[in-house]
């Protein structure tokens, strides 16, 4: 079943796991473990996706066309060709950047209130 | 085998069962690659931190599966319910496949719905006029209609009595098969079919049917009409059998 969905913006907010998920995958195609390994990566530690919610955020990202089965196998001298490997689709990479967008625009509200410290917006300083 | 390979192949194993409370199409689809990623977590975990960073696995996984497994089925229903808006059928053969399959999912689709929600499901299953799936409903009834308010029992049994009978004359007809003969197909085919009409009025609901085809003036069913009347006459009402 796949959503036909055009405007990238209706999908926002994104939760943590599909967000962090779109981030892993827009370093290149992944399988299920290195995208669990990439958002520990990237979160320091701090999100450890479990088999359940990764799968679960897969299943729904595929219906809702963000990412999709890459047809391309590795070297199967180097992998398991059990292993199924995803990508980010085109819809997937926009709505990626809107969120990206969306947060980064928080993150300078939340300048501007001070509330990142160390990280004063220059307009606010001395 | 070491002493780590056995670990991570017997914690495998333990999760690989624990897949089971999946709903099925899930499971069928990532339940392999669910079980990779886990053994893969396992090897790095045993690798790097020993024994404490297995068990740091299974303390991540436990708390993962119960959340997932209760998204899981949360979104199997209201899937199946857009399906059943589309399509009148399919979420009551959809739902009474499920129970069949396992009753065990009965209990998880009652502990995440009230019982007023359900029994118009019970009711949607019924009224769809699924012969093939009358136990279902019925098995769900019983158990639900407990503690319900007596008005409000006896109009869901009549309701479900009308769609009994919807269901008798919606029937394939095998030859020259009548509506009494269909019920009496039914009633075979499933005594709890009988209990429905019996429980709708006392001794009376099957027999008033039957006077009404009397009435129609079929009398190639008299036979039949007398059988059931005798099936009537177990709550005592062999007097009026006698007078026919």
């Amino acid at each position: 079943m796949h959503s036909h969905i055009c405007d990238p913006e209706s999908l926002l907010p994104l939760t943590p796991a599909v967000f962090h998920i779109l981030l892993a995958l827009a370093g290149g195609e992944r399988h299920g473990y290195g995208i669990m390994q990439d958002v520990a990566e990237q979160t320091d530690g701090k999100l450890r996706l479990g088999p359940g919610t990764l799968y679960g955020s897969i299943k729904r990202m595929i219906a809702d066309g963000l990412i999709e089965e890459s047809d391309t196998r590795p070297d199967p001298a180097l992998d398991d060709e059990r292993r199924r490997y995803y990508r980010l689709t085109g819809l997937g990479r926009r709505v990626a950047e809107v969120e990206a967008e969306r947060l980064a625009r928080l993150v300078h509200v939340a300048q501007s209130k001070r509330l990142l410290k160390g990280m004063e917006s220059p307009a606010h300083k001395g | 085998m070491d002493p780590a390979q056995c670990c991570v192949a017997c914690s495998v194993r333990i999760y690989r069962s624990m897949l089971a409370v999946y709903p099925a199409a899930f499971r069928w689809k990532y339940g392999s690659e669910m079980a990779q990623v886990f053994q893969d977590a396992c090897r790095d975990a045993l690798w790097q931190r020993g024994l404490p960073g297995l068990l740091a696995v299974w303390s991540d996984t436990l708390p993962d599966l119960i959340v997932s497994v209760y998204r899981e089925w949360s979104f199997f229903v209201r899937e199946e319910r857009i399906l059943m808006a589309n399509n009148d059928n399919a979420f009551g053969e959809r739902l009474a496949q499920v129970l069949g399959e396992d009753p065990t999912y009965y209990s998880l689709l009652v502990s995440s719905e009230p019982s007023r929600r359900m029994w118009e499901l019970v009711e949607s299953l019924a009224l769809e006029g699924d012969p093939d799936q009358p136990e279902t409903a019925l098995a769900l009834f019983e158990e639900l209609s407990e503690g319900v308010p007596e008005e409000q029992r006896e109009r869901w049994l009549a309701g479900l009595k009308d769609a009994a009978k919807r269901m008798a004359r919606s029937l394939p007809v095998e030859g020259d098969e009548t509506l009494a003969n269909r019920i009496m197909r039914m009633v075979y085919a499933d005594p709890e079919i009988y209990e429905l009409f019996a429980a709708v009025e006392p001794g009376n609901g099957l027999l008033e049917l039957i006077e009404n085809l009397a009435l129609e003036g079929n009398a190639e069913d008299i036979e039949t009409m007398l059988h059931l009347m005798r099936l009537c006459a177990l709550e005592s009402q062999q007097n009026q059998i006698e007078s026919v």
